[in-house]
């Protein structure tokens, strides 16, 4: 299907864009954006399996993209880019992870008995337990907020600056100064949030 | 209707979270964040030039990368290569 839409592609002349160069954008990358990169790093990183940490992730990334396996589209800033990279990264080692210890149970004569197709389709526990506990954790760094906790819950729910204003009765000022405020308090702690 | 507290789902509410504060940070004014990079413990200067050798090693590295690579095994190759340096 992907092949015969490729073909179809060049033959109605459509030319892929050439390899962008990613190690050229990269070193012309401002303090302020090697920061926001790393920001981003972290971000995605929080709470991974196995001991990966933000800079393993970022690492990678940079590989990748600099190596041409992860393609930096025409118009997406470079930034955006890698943010999705990591993410995708992050993604697949947590899948990575799940299918490691679905084969774990399923090779134990006694616990894997019958585990194997419900826990490959079951949300990961591991996951949605880190999940639910950085979720508490932000919840409480923000304890003091409440504009900024009903920011939060919209965002979570997938809402948008306008329904979460809506819904809560905020007004457009309101709500940017609670995101700012949310922004640099998560910012100044490194976005390092712990339930501790 | 019963509330869906059975049904909550922290992983994909908390995907939701991250995507929205990734457009957050990535919007951020540059102010902000040489601000952040010097307030998590260490100096900007000190934190941008470890991403400027992160980004190095990697581009020393990229021709050996595997896209089916493990994070665990991407970090154990990347701690390899800077004990060589």
């Amino acid at each position: 299907m992907e092949r015969s839409t490729e073909r179809n592609r060049r033959g109605a002349g459509v030319r892929e864009a050439p390899p962008r160069d990613v190690g050229r954008a990269l070193r012309a990358l401002s303090n302020a954006d090697l920061a926001r990169l790393k920001a981003l790093a972290r971000l995605w990183s929080r709470g991974l399996p196995g001991g990966v940490g933000w800079a393993d992730v970022l690492n990678e990334a940079v590989m990748r993209a600099l190596n041409g396996s992860r393609r930096w589209p025409e118009g997406v800033p470079l930034l955006a880019f890698l943010s999705g990279v990591m993410r995708s990264l992050c993604d697949e080692h947590w899948r990575r992870a799940r299918r490691e210890s679905v084969r774990m149970v399923h090779q134990d004569p006694v616990a894997g008995a019958g585990a194997w197709g419900d826990a490959a389709t079951a949300p990961d526990p591991e996951r949605v337990l880190a999940a639910a506990q950085a979720l508490a954790a932000i919840n409480r760094m923000f304890a003091d907020d409440p504009a900024a906790l009903k920011i939060i819950t919209g965002l979570g729910e997938g809402m948008t600056a306008r329904e979460i204003c809506g819904l809560y009765g905020m007004t457009e000022r309101d709500y940017d100064s609670a995101r700012k405020r949310m922004r640099r308090a998560l910012l100044r702690g490194g976005l390092s949030w712990s339930l501790r | 209707m019963e509330p869906t507290v059975k049904n909550w789902r922290p992983d994909d509410e908390l995907r939701r979270l991250l995507d929205a504060l990734s457009a957050e940070i990535l919007a951020a004014p540059e102010e902000e964040m040489l601000q952040a990079g010097s307030t998590t413990g260490r100096t900007l200067a000190v934190a941008v030039r470890d991403i400027r050798e992160l980004i190095a090693t990697a581009n020393e590295g990229q021709e050996e990368t595997d896209p089916g690579l493990p994070l665990t095994e991407a970090r154990r190759r990347r701690e390899t290569c800077l004990r060589q340096h």
